[in-house]
C-alpha cells in the first residue's frame, strides 16, 4: 500500500506544471518555422544576444493551428506572441479579443501600401502560383482561362483543411467573382487530386503525379538553392497572382509587454529579415534585404490581389460550400 | 472477507474498464458542454452533410466488406504453408501496411498505382499511355484493402489456431472436400472473429481522413471526419463539431453492433492441440490456387512498400543521419512513446481479458464480459479529431498541455491500439483457458503465478504480435502527436511530415526509411526473437 501511495505521489508530483521563468517569452508558431532549417533557431540566437531573456517557440503542427490552440486555451494561454498566421485569418483573429494592438510604425515596410493593421505585423509575403517542370511543359498555361481549356493536370489543397487551398479559392473567388463555381466546375477535370495539406500535393508534384501544383511564386527558389535544379518554374498568370502575408501579434495578456513589443520590433528588423528569404522561401518585408541570385531568376508579380481579411471571413462558409458543390458534380 | 476474495478476479477488468472509460469521458466532459440537440436537427437536416453521411457509410461497409472478402481465402490459404519461413516472413512484413502512418502508406501505394507509378511505367514501356486509376473511389478501396486486410488475415489465422487436430483428422479420415472443411472446421472457428474483425475495420475506415481526402481526389467524395475537422480547426465552431461527432458516433455504434449482432456466440470446447501438418488432404489443383492467391498478396502488400523503399533509397544519404541531431531525437521519441503504449496497452489487454476469461469460461456471463469488451473497443467509434481536442479542453486550465504532452500522447496511443492486442491474445487466451482452466483449478494454480509462469508461455507467440502491433501502430500515430507534439516531442512521423513541408524530400525519404526499418526490427523482434518457435 505504501508503495502505492509513494508511486501515485511521483506521478503526481510529475504532473504537476514547473515553476515558469520571468524573463521568458513564448511563441507560438508552426512547425517548420522552428525546424533546424528554418528560420527559428537563428532567430532566437540572434534575439537571445540582445534581449536578456529565454525566447521559446512552441512549434504546432500548422498555421491553422496556432489560432485554434490559441482559442481553445483562451484567456490563459501560455503564449506571448503568435507567428505564422496568415493574412486572410486575421480579421476571425482578432475577432476574439485576445490579441493587443502593437506598438510598431510599419509605413516603411514594402507592402505598406497594400497591408496595414493595428494588430499584426506582416514579417514575410509570397503569392501563390502553380508550378511546372518546364523539362516536361514547354508552354504553361498565362491565366486560369488557358488552364482550365488545356489538358494540364494540377493538384491542388483542400481549403477546408489548408491555407493554400484557401488561397486558390479565394485567388479564383478575386478573379472570377460571381462566376467563379462556374470555372471550378471546369476546373475539376484538371484537377488530379485535391490534398489535405500543401506537403502532400508538392511531394505527390515532385513525384511527377501531376503537371502542376498549387504552391508559391518562389518555390522555385528552393530547388535553384538547394538542388542546382532550375527546371521548376512558376506559370505567371495575366489575372494576377494571390498574395499570402505571414504575420506575429502579441496576446493581450502577455507576460512581458515590454519584451514582446521587442519581439515584433526584432521580427521586421534587418536582422531578422535576412534570414526570411532562405528559410522560409517567401519574400522579406523591408526592402533592405539582399536576396540571393535565386531569388532574381523567380517570376515578378505586378498585380498582387488579396480579397480584405474581413470579408473572408464573413464569407468563408458560403464559398466553401460552393466550392464543394461545384466540384461535386 | 472469503466473499470478496471470491471475486476479485472481476478486479482487473473493471480497474481497466474504468481507467479506459474515464479517459473517454475526460475528453467528452471537454466537449460536452457544447452539444446542442438544435444544431445536431438542423445539420442532419441539410442536404450536402446528407449525401456525405451517405457516403461514409457506403465507402466504409464497402471497404470492410471488401477487406473481409479477399482476406478470407488469403488466410485460409496461408494456414496451409504456416511452417515454411518465407511464408512466416510475408506474413510478417505484410504488417507494415496495417501500422505504418496512413500518409506514408498512400504515398507507397501511389509510387505502385499512381499516375507515375510503377505500373504506369510499365503501360508506357509497352506503348501505352499512363495509367490514372487510382485517384477516386477505386483509390480509397485499394487503400482501405491495402491497410486492413493483413489484419484480417492475422486475426483469421490465430482463430483457426483454435481449431484442434482431431478435427483435421476426422476430415482427412473422412475425405472432406475443400467446401466440407470450410463449413465445419473453418468457418465455425472464425465466424465469431471475422464479425468483430469487420466491425473494427468499419470503424477505421469510417473516420479515414487522409485517404479519402488524398485518394478521393476531390469534396466529391468527403467524409462527416473532414466537415468535422473543417468546423474544428478552421470555423472554430465547437458546436458545429460536436454535433457532427455526436451525428458520427451515433451511425458508426449503430452500424458495428448491427456487425456484431451476426456472431452468435462462438463455442469454444477444450481440446487439446496437436501438431499435425495436414497439407496432404489437398490436391494439385488447389496448391495452383493457393500459390496464385500468394502472388495476389504479394502484389498488394508488398510491391507497394518495395516501391516507397527504393524511391527512398534513391533519396538516401547517410550525412542527412548523422548530422542531424532532430532526426536522432525524433528516433528517441518515436521509440519511448511507441515502447511505453505498446506494454501499457499489453498490460491493460491482460485485465481485460483476466475477467472476460472468468466471466466466459467459469461463469458463463456473456453479457458482462461482451460489456467490458466493448469498453475497450469503444475508442474506434469516437472521432479521432474531436477525442484529441476534448482532452486538450479538459486539461488546458489544469496543466499545462506542453508539459504533460508525452503522458496525454502515450494515453490516448494506449486506448487507440487496445482493441487491437485484445482481438489479437483474445481468442488463443479463451482457448488456452478452456483447455487448461479445470487443471490450473485442481493444482490451485492462481494469480500472477497462473499468468507469468503457465499461461505467458503458452501464449508467446500471440503476446508477442500483440505487442509488435501495440508498439508499431503507436509509433507510426500522427493524428495525435501532430496535436500534442512540439518542438521538444518529435517523433518520426511528424519529423517526416514536418520535412514534406519544407520541401525536405531528402529529409523525409530518410525519415521513411528509417521508421520502416525501425518498424521493421520491432516486427521481427517480436515475432522472431520473443514470439519463439512454433510448439
Amino acid at each position: 500500500m505504501k508503495l502505492i501511495t509513494k508511486t501515485l505521489l511521483i506521478l503526481y508530483l510529475l504532473l504537476i506544471p514547473a515553476q515558469s521563468e520571468t524573463n521568458k517569452l513564448v511563441v507560438y508558431t508552426y512547425d517548420s518555422f522552428v525546424a533546424e532549417w528554418g528560420p527559428g533557431p537563428l532567430l532566437e540566437e540572434k534575439f537571445e544576444e540582445f534581449c536578456m531573456c529565454d525566447l521559446q517557440f512552441v512549434g504546432l503542427s500548422d498555421g491553422v493551428e496556432i489560432l485554434t490552440r490559441v482559442m481553445y486555451e483562451g484567456p490563459n494561454t501560455n503564449a506571448d506572441i503568435v507567428l505564422g498566421l496568415d493574412s486572410n485569418l486575421t480579421h476571425k483573429a482578432k475577432m476574439t479579443g485576445f490579441f493587443d494592438n502593437h506598438s510598431l510604425d510599419l509605413q516603411n515596410l514594402n507592402i505598406s501600401d497594400r497591408f496595414e493593421d493595428e494588430v499584426f505585423v506582416p514579417y514575410d509575403f509570397g503569392y501563390f502560383s502553380f508550378i511546372y517542370n518546364s523539362s516536361k511543359i514547354q508552354n504553361p498555361p498565362t491565366s486560369f482561362d488557358e488552364l482550365l481549356n488545356s489538358k494540364i493536370s494540377i493538384i491542388i489543397q483542400d481549403p477546408r483543411t489548408s491555407t493554400p487551398g484557401l488561397g486558390l479559392l479565394l485567388w479564383i473567388k478575386k478573379v472570377y467573382g460571381d462566376d467563379a463555381s462556374e470555372i471550378w466546375e471546369k476546373l475539376n477535370s484538371n484537377i488530379l487530386t485535391v490534398t489535405p495539406g500543401w506537403s502532400e500535393a508538392y511531394g505527390l508534384f515532385l513525384d511527377g503525379e501531376a503537371d502542376m501544383v498549387l504552391s508559391y511564386t518562389t518555390s522555385p527558389a528552393y530547388h535553384i538553392t538547394y538542388e542546382n535544379d532550375d527546371t521548376y518554374k512558376a506559370a505567371k498568370f495575366t489575372d494576377g497572382h494571390y498574395e499570402q502575408i505571414e504575420v506575429a501579434a502579441k496576446l493581450a495578456n502577455n507576460e512581458n509587454d515590454e519584451l514582446a513589443d521587442k519581439f515584433l520590433s526584432f521580427l521586421i528588423s534587418k536582422d531578422a529579415q535576412d534570414i526570411i528569404p532562405e528559410t522560409q522561401w517567401m519574400y522579406p518585408v523591408i526592402d533592405d534585404v539582399k536576396l540571393s541570385n535565386a531569388f532574381e531568376q523567380l517570376i515578378n508579380i505586378e498585380k498582387p490581389l488579396r480579397i480584405e481579411a474581413k470579408e473572408v471571413d464573413i464569407n468563408n462558409e458560403k464559398w466553401i460550400r460552393e466550392w464543394e458543390v461545384s466540384l461535386s458534380k | 472477507m472469503a466473499q470478496i476474495k471470491k471475486y476479485q478476479w472481476l478486479l482487473p477488468g473493471l480497474i481497466a474498464t474504468f481507467i479506459v472509460l474515464s479517459l473517454i469521458l475526460l475528453s467528452l466532459a471537454g466537449i460536452f458542454e457544447y452539444t446542442n440537440i438544435k444544431l445536431i436537427q438542423q445539420i442532419i437536416g441539410d442536404e450536402y452533410i446528407q449525401r456525405i453521411i451517405f457516403f461514409t457509410i457506403y465507402q466504409s461497409l464497402l471497404s470492410a466488406l471488401l477487406s473481409i472478402i479477399i482476406a478470407l481465402p488469403l488466410a485460409l490459404s496461408v494456414r496451409k504453408y504456416l511452417q515454411y519461413k518465407i511464408i512466416k516472413l510475408i506474413l510478417s512484413l505484410a504488417w507494415l501496411s496495417f501500422v505504418l502512418p496512413v500518409i506514408i502508406g498512400v504515398f507507397a501505394i501511389i509510387k505502385l498505382h499512381g499516375v507515375s507509378g510503377w505500373f504506369s511505367d510499365i503501360s508506357v514501356l509497352f506503348g501505352y499511355s499512363k495509367l490514372n486509376y487510382i485517384y477516386g473511389m477505386n483509390g480509397i478501396l485499394l487503400a482501405h484493402i491495402f491497410f486492413n486486410v493483413p489484419f484480417a488475415i492475422r486475426i483469421i489465422l490465430f482463430s483457426l489456431n483454435s481449431v484442434p487436430a482431431e478435427l483435421w483428422r476426422i476430415a482427412i479420415q473422412n475425405n472432406f472436400n475443400r467446401w466440407n472443411i470450410f463449413t465445419q472446421i473453418e468457418w465455425p472457428a472464425i465466424r465469431y472473429n471475422l464479425f468483430v474483425t469487420a466491425a473494427i475495420i468499419f470503424s477505421l475506415c469510417f473516420t479515414s481522413f487522409v485517404v479519402v481526402l488524398i485518394l478521393g481526389g476531390g469534396p466529391k467524395y468527403s467524409i462527416i471526419e473532414v466537415a468535422l475537422y473543417y468546423a474544428l480547426k478552421i470555423e472554430f465552431n465547437i458546436d458545429r463539431a460536436v454535433s457532427l461527432g455526436i451525428i458520427q458516433i451515433f451511425i458508426a455504434s449503430c452500424i458495428v453492433l448491427i456487425i456484431l449482432s451476426f456472431t452468435k456466440s462462438f463455442k469454444v470446447e477444450p481440446y487439446t492441440k496437436l501438431k499435425l501438418h495436414n497439407s496432404n488432404i489437398e490436391n494439385k489443383k488447389l496448391l495452383v490456387y493457393d500459390f496464385l492467391m500468394l502472388i495476389i498478396a504479394i502484389l498488394i502488400f508488398l510491391l507497394p512498400i518495395l516501391a516507397l523503399v527504393i524511391s527512398c533509397l534513391t533519396a538516401f544519404s547517410y550525412v542527412t543521419i548523422f548530422g542531424n541531431p532532430s532526426l536522432l531525437n525524433s528516433i528517441y521519441w518515436t521509440l519511448l512513446l511507441g515502447l511505453s503504449s505498446g506494454i501499457i496497452s499489453i498490460v491493460f489487454s491482460v485485465m481485460f481479458l483476466i475477467t472476460i476469461r472468468k466471466l466466459i469460461v467459469t461463469y458463463r456471463i456473456r453479457w458482462l464480459a461482451n460489456l467490458i469488451e466493448l469498453s475497450g473497443n469503444l475508442i474506434l467509434i469516437l472521432p479521432p479529431v474531436l477525442l484529441g481536442t476534448g482532452i486538450f479542453l479538459s486539461l488546458r486550465n489544469i496543466y499545462n498541455i506542453q508539459e504533460i504532452a508525452p503522458y496525454i500522447i502515450i494515453g490516448i496511443n494506449t486506448l487507440t491500439v487496445i482493441p487491437f492486442t485484445l482481438r489479437i491474445i483474445g481468442p488463443e487466451y479463451l482457448r488456452v483457458s478452456y483447455m487448461y482452466d479445470k487443471l490450473f483449478y485442481a493444482y490451485d494454480i492462481r494469480g500472477v503465478i497462473r499468468l507469468l509462469k503457465f499461461e505467458l508461455p503458452l501464449l508467446r507467440r500471440s503476446f508477442a504480435t500483440a505487442f509488435a502491433v501495440a508498439v508499431t501502430l503507436s509509433m507510426g500515430d500522427l493524428g495525435v502527436i501532430s496535436l500534442f507534439g512540439s518542438t521538444e516531442i518529435r517523433t518520426l512521423p511528424l519529423y517526416i511530415y514536418q520535412s514534406l513541408g519544407s520541401y525536405r524530400m531528402d529529409n523525409a525519404s530518410v525519415g521513411i526509411f528509417i521508421l520502416l526499418m525501425l518498424v521493421m526490427s520491432i516486427i521481427f523482434i517480436s515475432e522472431y526473437l520473443l514470439g519463439g518457435r512454433d510448439d
